[in-house]
């Protein structure tokens, strides 16, 4: 079995404040059950350890993650930079917005990693706890050449966009289109 | 013995995306359908015949998809989702199982004992690695595997312990778990929003460790809160004998004589029982304190209406489903009783 809890959406309370002391970013979400009624409260992580001390018995407390830390302040961390640089950045490949990342949690391709890299970045305290250190893929399919060109297009493309060199990034994109359908048709 | 009666349930899932393609939330239909396509004949052409079978979401009907849900073959975000492109694929006959064109292009899955994960982690394995050489996955070595949601990358892995946990439930001590397990970058979550006192542990991060690190931390974290569960429940009888006596008492007359029981209720009778049984305070025929998971899932409601095909119920909605969920519950424990 897997709990709906393990597929919360960041963006349900992205951004959210502790619920007692109104400062730090709440990521605990606590339930409160009290025979059938239950409450919620979003608190910090220490402020959530001191509520701990004062349930007496009879009230039954659940706690979760009510975000990704992660996600959430990297998503804080986007606005604040949205204001300094006065501009929202959006992936050319897939059309997704900062704006729509942070109101769904989702990026629509891979190539949304490049384009948002700085705001993920931004959030890592400790960058090398950062790297990926897991599996890799070892297989190299066939095709491998065109992939890696769709991928290069689609860097490409993105830097077009950003430098405003609208005409370039259209026929970039057209022969992208071309060979996305290649590729997914196998 | 104890320890068991805690443990109820490991479980992994592993997303996976197709480098150049879209996100499934972000691509069209006509190019997801034949990106599944292309998945399911791949896994025919590598795995012995048979031992993949394919469904069409659309075609899955709502009891059917609760059902599996409650198995633990699928994740309850995919049951609810819809579009032509999403399919199940099952992995003999549920030693794993595959969601494609959910949240992420590919998500495998699969449930085990307590100590299961690293033979569920060895079939995923082996999945994934028959998938990757024929989808070029996106993957990037600082990110690893690139997911949707930028919280799963990396090595895209999520592990799963069930735990039977009322007594700390009872006495007001999951919030201080959940918040230890929150430093180390573990969560914990209710399952069944938390009726019966059943919770699942799990990791946050997936990246910047390994799918080895993720599945021990886990593991290690489980162990501590198995350890604070046995101290609390023997505490509660020390302390309390008559009342806990009673609690389960009650719990297992109304088990025996309701009419009518919704699966809630069910599920916090089997609990309460179960307890009981772990604690040798509750006995007779058929109890088995290890049977906690399979008693939960039987009174489920996809269960109830699935396994009692005879009783003629038309779904989830019959308003009749909670009285022959109180004949099970009846039949189950007939011949239990309170021990004197």
């Amino acid at each position: 079995m897997f709990s709906e809890g393990s597929d919360w959406q960041a963006a349900a309370s992205g951004g959210r404040t502790c619920e007692s002391c109104g400062e730090e970013p709440a990521t605990i979400h606590v339930l409160h059950f009290d025979g059938s009624a239950v409450t919620h409260t979003h608190l910090c992580a220490s402020c959530a350890e001191e509520e701990a001390g004062h349930v007496d018995g009879a009230a039954l407390v659940v706690a979760l993650p009510s975000m990704l830390g992660t996600v959430a302040s990297a998503m804080i961390s986007a606005v604040s930079s949205e204001r300094e640089h006065g501009f929202a950045p959006i992936c050319a490949v897939c059309g997704t917005t900062l704006n729509d990342f942070r109101e769904n949690g989702l990026f629509g391709c891979a190539a949304c990693y490049q384009v948002f890299q700085s705001y993920l970045d931004e959030e890592l305290e400790d960058r090398t706890a950062g790297e990926h250190l897991g599996k890799v893929p070892t297989r190299t399919p066939g095709g491998q050449h065109q992939r890696r060109e769709v991928v290069r297009l689609q860097r490409m493309l993105s830097e077009l966009v950003e430098s405003e060199r609208f005409e370039e990034a259209a026929s970039v994109r057209d022969r992208l289109a071309e060979l996305e359908g290649q590729v997914s048709a196998g | 013995m104890m320890a068991d009666s805690v443990r109820l349930a490991s479980g992994l899932t592993i997303s996976r995306n197709e480098e150049v393609l879209p996100f499934p939330h972000a691509a069209s239909e006509d190019m997801l359908c034949t990106f599944r396509a292309r998945v399911e004949s791949a896994l025919s052409r590598h795995g012995a015949p048979g031992e993949w079978e394919f469904f069409d979401m659309d075609a899955i009907s709502s009891a059917q998809r609760a059902y599996l849900v409650e198995r633990g073959v699928m994740t309850p975000g995919f049951a609810k989702g819809v579009g032509r492109s999403r399919a199940f694929g099952l992995f003999q006959g549920g030693r794993a199982a595959l969601e494609i064109n959910g949240t992420d292009h590919l998500r495998m899955l699969g449930s085990g004992p307590p100590d299961g994960l690293s033979d569920v982690w060895a079939t995923l394995d082996h999945i994934d690695d028959t998938l990757e050489s024929e989808i070029a996955y996106a993957f990037d070595e600082r990110w690893g595997y690139l997911t949707a949601r930028a919280a799963d990358s990396g090595t895209g892995l999520r592990a799963f312990l069930t735990l039977h946990a009322p007594g700390l439930m009872i006495t007001g001590r999951l919030a201080a778990v959940a918040a230890s397990l929150a430093g180390e970058g573990l969560a914990l979550a209710p399952l069944w929003s938390g009726a019966g006192g059943v919770f699942q542990v799990f990791n946050r991060k997936a990246l910047g460790t390994s799918e080895g690190r993720i599945t021990e931390a886990v593991t290690a974290a489980t162990r501590d809160i198995v350890e604070q569960e046995r101290t609390v429940r023997k505490g509660l009888l020390r302390e309390n004998p008559v009342s806990v006596r009673d609690h389960i008492g009650r719990a297992l007359g109304v088990a025996q004589q309701a009419w009518s029981v919704s699966v809630a209720e069910a599920l916090t009778l089997v609990s309460s029982i179960q307890v009981g049984v772990s604690m040798d305070l509750v006995e007779g025929p058929g109890i088995d304190a290890g049977a906690t998971l399979s008693l939960m899932r039987r009174v489920q409601s996809a269960h109830v209406v699935v396994d009692g095909m005879g009783s003629g119920l038309g779904g989830l909605e019959d308003p009749r489903v909670d009285e022959v969920r109180a004949q099970l519950l009846r039949r189950i424990f007939a011949g239990a009783r309170v021990a004197q």
